[in-house]
This record gives C-alpha cells, sequence and structure tokens, in this order.
C-alpha cells in the first residue's frame, strides 16, 4: 500500500491548532477526523503518520479512537446510522426503531449519547444527516432512497 | 520530616511524599491495583482510597501528598465499605476462575477479596464476554476477563520500554487490552508485564499451568546471563522422589542495580539450572571417584607445567580461591569473554555476557592472547574452571571444573560442580557493584560446590566469607561481607 498525506490544507489547520492549545494531545480528536473525512475511516497507514507529525504512539490514536462511536476502523459501504438511546429518544419509543434497525443488513448500526435534538426525538443521524421525528415508516423511506443519503 | 497519622498511630516520613507510598513502606495495609512504585501514580482503579480527617470524600492515597498532621484512616468502618463498594465493581464481570488461574496465590484481587469481601455477587446481568487467551506474544497469554483494567502493563509499554504495544481499547465497561492494532508485544523485557500484572489477566506462556505458587520456594540470587548482575528470586521445588527443579526466575527489586525489572533473555535462563551435569567424576574418560580425581589432580599440579583458564562468571570466592591455587603451583591464570553488541543495551542489557568480569580484571588474571596460545605449547597441563572458550590445542592432560557438559568429555578429568543456583557467592557487575547471592536451605545439594573442591586441593578450609575477609582490603575496598549480605554495595570503577 501506498503511503498517507495530509493535504495542504489540513497540514495547515493542525499547525493553527498546535498554536492553540497547550498540549498536542489536544489536536487528536481534529487529526482523527481529519483522516476519517477524507478516507471514510481510519486508515492504520493514516494513523501512522498522524503519529509521525505529533510525534505521539499509534496506540494513542487507536485508544482515543476507539473510546468513542463515531469512528471506523474500517471501510465500510453500508449506510451508517447513529441512533440516539438517550433519554428524550428513549422516552419517545426510539426502542422500537432500535429493533427495527436491527433487521436491516444494508446498514451498519450503532447506538449513541444525546445527539443534541432531544426536541424533536426520536432520531437518528444517518451519514451525519441528522433525520428527526422519526417512527419506522419514515425511517424505511429515508433508507428506501439510497441517493438522498 | 514530617509526622502523619495513620489509624491513630504516628508516622515519621518525608514532606510531601506520596500518601500510599508511606503507608507500603511501613507495611499498612492498603489495597491498590493501578499504583506501583516502578510506574508511579495513575489514579484510574480508586481502590486505595482512604479516609482523611478534614475532606468530605474519600481520597485515593496514590494521589495524596503528605505533610504534617496529616491524619488517615484505612481501617474505620466508612471506608471499608467504601472498599468493599470498589472492589465489587472490579468484581462485576470477573470470570471467578481462580482454580484454573497461575495468578492464584499472588493475586491482588483475590486477597483484597479475602480481606474485605466473602459477599455474593449481587449482579445479575449476564457478565461481559471477552477474550480468554489471546496471545500477545513474548510468550505472553492475556485472558482479558480476569483483567482489572489498571494499566500497568499499557504504561510499562510507553513509559518504560517505549514500545507502545499495549493499548486499552472501547469505553467503560467494553474496555479492554490488547496489543496496538498490526502489532505484537515484542520488547526484550515484554514478561515484565506478567509481574506487573495485580491479578492473573497476564500469563507466561512458559510458566502457565506448571505449579501452583505456594507450592514453591524462593531463592534470593543473581541472574548470570549478562554482567548486569541482576537481582531475582529463583521459583524452585523438589517434587517427590525427584530432584529440585527451577520453575522460573523472577525480578527481585534492587535499586542499585535493576530496580523492578529483568530482561526476558535472563529470566528464562532459568533454563540452564534445569540443564546441569549429573553429579560425576571423571577420569581419562572413566567414571570415578572424587577421591581418586583429587589425588591425580595434585600430583599433576606438582609435577607439570600447567596454565588455567577460568570462566569470567565464577564468583568472587571462586576465583580468590582459584588464584591462591595458582600461588602455590605457580601456574598463569587466563580469562575470556564474549562482547555481544546487538545483545546490549542502555537499560539492563550489558553486551558482556560474562557475570563477573570485573574480578577477574581486578585479581589480575589475563585476558586470552596470543601469548597464551603460544604459551600452551610448553604446557604440560590444562585446567579448566568452567570456561566455553576452552580449546585444546594437542593432546596434553587436561583437568575440568564443569557445571554443564564439556567439549572434551572423552579426553579430560572432570570434577562436576554445583551451578550458582544451588551455590552462594558474590558477582561484581559491570557497573563496579557488589552483589551477593544466597543458596537456598531447602535443597540438599549432592554436589559439591567448587570452593569445597579448591580447598581441598589447597588443604584449606576457606569459606565464602573467610576468603572474601582474607583479601577485603585489597581489592574490595574493606566493605565487611555482612555488609554485601544485606544489600548491594558500590565498588565504583
Ligand atoms: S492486563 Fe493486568 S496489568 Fe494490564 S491492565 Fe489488565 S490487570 Fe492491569
Ligand atoms: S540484563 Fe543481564 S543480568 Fe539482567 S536479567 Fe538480563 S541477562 Fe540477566
Ligand atoms: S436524547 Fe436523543 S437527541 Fe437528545
Ligand atoms: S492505586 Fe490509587 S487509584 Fe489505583
Amino acid at each position: 500500500m501506498s503511503g498517507y498525506t495530509f493535504s495542504a490544507e489540513n497540514l495547515k489547520e493542525i499547525d493553527k491548532l498546535l498554536k492553540r492549545y497547550p498540549s498536542k494531545e489536544a489536536l487528536t480528536l481534529p487529526i482523527l477526523w481529519m483522516v476519517q473525512n477524507d478516507l471514510g475511516y481510519l486508515s492504520n497507514i493514516a494513523l501512522r503518520e498522524a503519529s509521525k507529525i505529533l510525534d505521539m504512539p499509534t496506540s494513542h490514536f487507536y485508544s482515543v479512537a476507539s473510546f468513542y462511536t463515531m469512528f471506523k476502523f474500517k471501510k465500510s459501504e453500508k449506510v451508517f446510522v447513529e441512533l440516539c438511546k438517550s433519554l428524550s429518544c428513549e422516552l419517545n419509543n426510539s426502542d422500537e426503531l432500535y429493533e427495527y434497525l436491527k433487521t436491516r443488513d444494508d446498514i451498519e448500526l450503532v447506538r449513541v449519547e444525546c445527539l443534541g435534538s432531544c426536541g424533536s426525538s426520536p432520531m437518528c443521524a444517518i451519514n451525519g444527516k441528522y433525520h428527526e421525528n422519526l417512527n419506522i415508516k419514515k425511517l424505511d423511506t429515508i433508507l428506501g432512497d439510497k441517493d438522498a443519503l | 520530616m514530617v509526622t502523619i497519622y495513620v489509624n491513630n498511630k504516628p508516622i515519621i516520613c518525608k514532606d510531601k511524599e506520596l500518601l500510599i507510598k508511606v503507608l507500603k513502606e511501613n507495611d499498612i495495609f492498603i489495597p491498590h491495583f493501578c499504583y506501583h512504585e516502578s510506574l508511579g501514580a495513575d489514579g484510574n482503579c480508586r481502590m486505595c482510597l482512604v479516609e482523611i480527617e478534614g475532606s468530605k470524600r474519600p481520597q485515593i492515597a496514590c494521589d495524596t501528598f503528605v505533610y504534617d498532621g496529616l491524619r488517615v484512616h484505612t481501617k474505620s468502618e466508612s471506608i471499608l465499605e467504601t472498599n468493599k463498594d470498589i472492589l465489587e465493581l472490579e468484581l462485576l464481570s470477573h470470570p471467578v476462575d481462580c482454580p484454573t488461574c497461575d495468578q492464584a496465590g499472588e493475586c491482588s484481587l483475590q486477597n483484597y477479596y479475602m480481606e474485605y469481601g466473602l459477599y455474593d455477587s449481587r449482579v445479575s446481568v449476564a457478565k461481559n464476554k471477552k477474550d480468554k487467551a489471546l496471545d500477545l506474544g513474548s510468550n505472553i497469554m492475556l485472558d482479558q476477563e480476569r483483567c482489572v483494567l489498571c494499566m500497568r502493563c499499557v504504561r510499562f509499554c510507553s513509559d518504560i520500554t517505549k514500545t507502545d504495544e499495549l493499548v486499552v481499547m472501547g469505553r467503560g465497561n467494553d474496555s479492554y487490552i490488547t496489543t496496538t492494532p498490526f502489532m505484537r508485544l515484542s520488547n526484550p523485557y515484554a514478561m515484565n508485564v506478567i509481574d506487573l500484572c495485580p491479578v492473573g489477566a497476564l500469563t507466561s506462556k512458559d510458566f502457565r499451568f506448571k505449579q501452583r505458587v505456594w507450592f514453591l520456594d524462593s531463592t534470593q540470587s543473581i541472574c548470570h546471563a549478562c554482567s548486569k548482575n541482576c537481582s531475582i528470586f529463583i521459583d524452585h521445588n523438589a517434587q517427590k522422589n525427584q530432584n529440585d527443579h527451577v520453575h522460573r526466575f523472577r525480578p527481585r527489586v534492587n535499586t542499585m542495580v535493576n530496580g523492578h525489572f529483568i530482561c526476558d533473555e535472563g529470566r528464562l535462563s532459568y533454563k540452564k539450572a534445569n540443564e546441569t551435569r549429573k553429579n560425576d567424576f571423571i577420569m581419562k574418560s572413566r567414571i570415578s571417584t572424587y577421591e581418586s580425581i583429587l589425588k591425580h589432580t595434585k600430583k599433576l599440579l606438582q609435577s607439570e607445567n600447567a596454565i588455567a583458564l577460568v570462566s569470567a562468571s565464577l564468583s568472587v570466592e571462586q576465583m580468590l580461591l582459584v588464584k591462591e591455587l595458582s600461588e602455590m603451583y605457580l601456574f598463569d591464570v587466563y580469562y575470556d569473554y564474549k562482547e555481544d553488541e546487538k545483545f546490549g543495551d542502555d537499560f539492563l542489557k550489558s553486551s558482556i555476557k560474562e557475570s563477573n568480569l570485573y574480578t577477574a580484571k581486578l585479581l589480575d588474571f589475563k585476558l586470552v592472547d596470543k601469548p597464551y596460545e603460544e604459551s600452551l605449547i610448553s604446557k604440560s597441563l590444562i585446567l579448566n574452571f568452567n570456561s566455553e572458550f576452552i580449546s585444546k590445542p594437542r593432546p596434553i592432560e587436561m583437568i575440568e571444573f564443569l557445571t554443564h557438559e564439556g567439549k572434551f568429555e572423552r579426553s579430560s578429568s572432570i570434577f562436576t560442580y554445583e551451578y550458582f543456583h544451588n551455590d552462594m557467592g558474590l558477582l561484581i557487575n559491570s557497573d563496579g557493584v557488589i552483589s551477593s547471592y544466597k543458596k537456598s536451605s531447602k535443597v540438599k545439594s549432592e554436589k559439591f560446590t567448587l570452593l569445597k573442591i579448591l580447598n581441598d586441593l589447597l588443604d584449606e578450609s576457606y569459606t565464602n566469607e573467610s576468603i572474601y575477609e582474607k583479601y577485603k582490603e585489597l581489592f574490595f575496598k574493606n566493605i565487611p561481607y555482612s555488609k554485601i549480605m544485606k544489600q548491594s554495595q558500590r565498588l565504583g570503577l
């Protein structure tokens, strides 16, 4: 496999952030996002490059990334669904959505903490985009229109 | 110095010292998983909570620094309740498979459970299932279900060896230890994580399922695999009707030499202790008796023109007696050694693989060189004191003193003597530190020690102590024997 290079733009951003924060550990999340936005997942080669740039061990990036639900270590063609499991959504029957989503094998499903959209619960994010006031029928329609996702 | 009060008893200690360190040094029971003297505090396990007068909530002892008048309680009712709760949390997902766990008997979790617990599990939800036998590399197996996530192993690889092979992945109840993706645990000190792990999560493939630790005797000794002379415990025992068997070497804390650790190669060198030659005395390739070969040797020493080669791993006392013998019979003593640049590093491992080169030089033995080879031509007797560098230029009388199989089993006379694991002695390491290794009182040794054989050749009766004391002023800066018995001493370079 060939190497991974951060774009000039990202490198500039990294420089800027390095000046902003007292410790370079603070750049862990921004740099993980850069890679994931670029590749759709965190590749080992990219994390190794990140570890070189920040002079921190690769293990650190894995450890931090695996703490969160939004980072992926594998490339996936599937639609990425993050279903909220926090209180408001739960009260508005998110469990029902969960049971339904579990049956679909064309999606990658994770249950996440509150996404800050409680007023329009239950909700989920599909490929990063919020879909609110959901019910099974609505979800079904949304997931049916692959091109719109 | 300040005075603190622990359970109302005064303790005098250094100001601003870490409380947990003070408690441990004063033998006050303080449960803990993540703190370790060699790695410092991490504050992640919360097992070390204590009650401090004046603060509302319990505090962790590994993040509390002492000050004059500090009043701590480790046994009050409320703190015992707290400790018990923490322990219950630690044990939530524990598989309780102690009967098949190698750590049993030296497991903190087990000990604390006995101290606080003996309660039944109140948890009815399913326990987390994780990997029970993960091969991490370097002879190390991980049982993720037994792990209490203290991070000692991770911190060892990040802070001590700086190789970062281990990570904690995931979050909360789902966290687990594993190797960094695309990596194996592979550094020359890796097996220390087994000793660091307070529970039975990390075990040695080499030792697993072989012995229960409570059946082992531990003897304070020294690793002989390089010139660092790391302090070790030899864990051994004798099964019924069998000879004593060495099961493992473990690091023994010695701040002057190896700190808390040893290298993997040294740790695994215990195998050599089980491969010693059988107790025999051989004269001209025939089994003989000690008395006859002793007589034979004395006669040869009187009549022949001798030369001697010593292993630079002999103990100080052994070398001193060889020196006496050489002065009695007027022969030259040579030594040789290997240097393995690939083995040495700037942590513990030394590129010199002999464990007492320092003393060989100190006693003015000569390094094998051209003149040695040349002088062999005029000699009629070679004495070999366990050196592996021995060569036999032509058919010539040779007396060997060996612990292991020799190169010239068929053509020399051989005294078999006890290897270091069943003997005692002094060694000086490459930094000029002199340390002692002890002999187990439990092992009945059948073999003679080299000291005894040399004494018989000299018609003397030196003990380890008396021969050292005789020369201590001349060579060893007058450091008394008894002092070295207690603790390593620095001679200097
Ligand atoms: S494997 Fe052992 S040392 Fe490592 S985190 Fe778990 S309990 Fe601690
Ligand atoms: S560094 Fe040398 S003395 Fe220490 S354990 Fe390793 S081989 Fe033995
Ligand atoms: S609880 Fe679901 S978005 Fe806040
Ligand atoms: S030993 Fe203090 S928190 Fe773990």
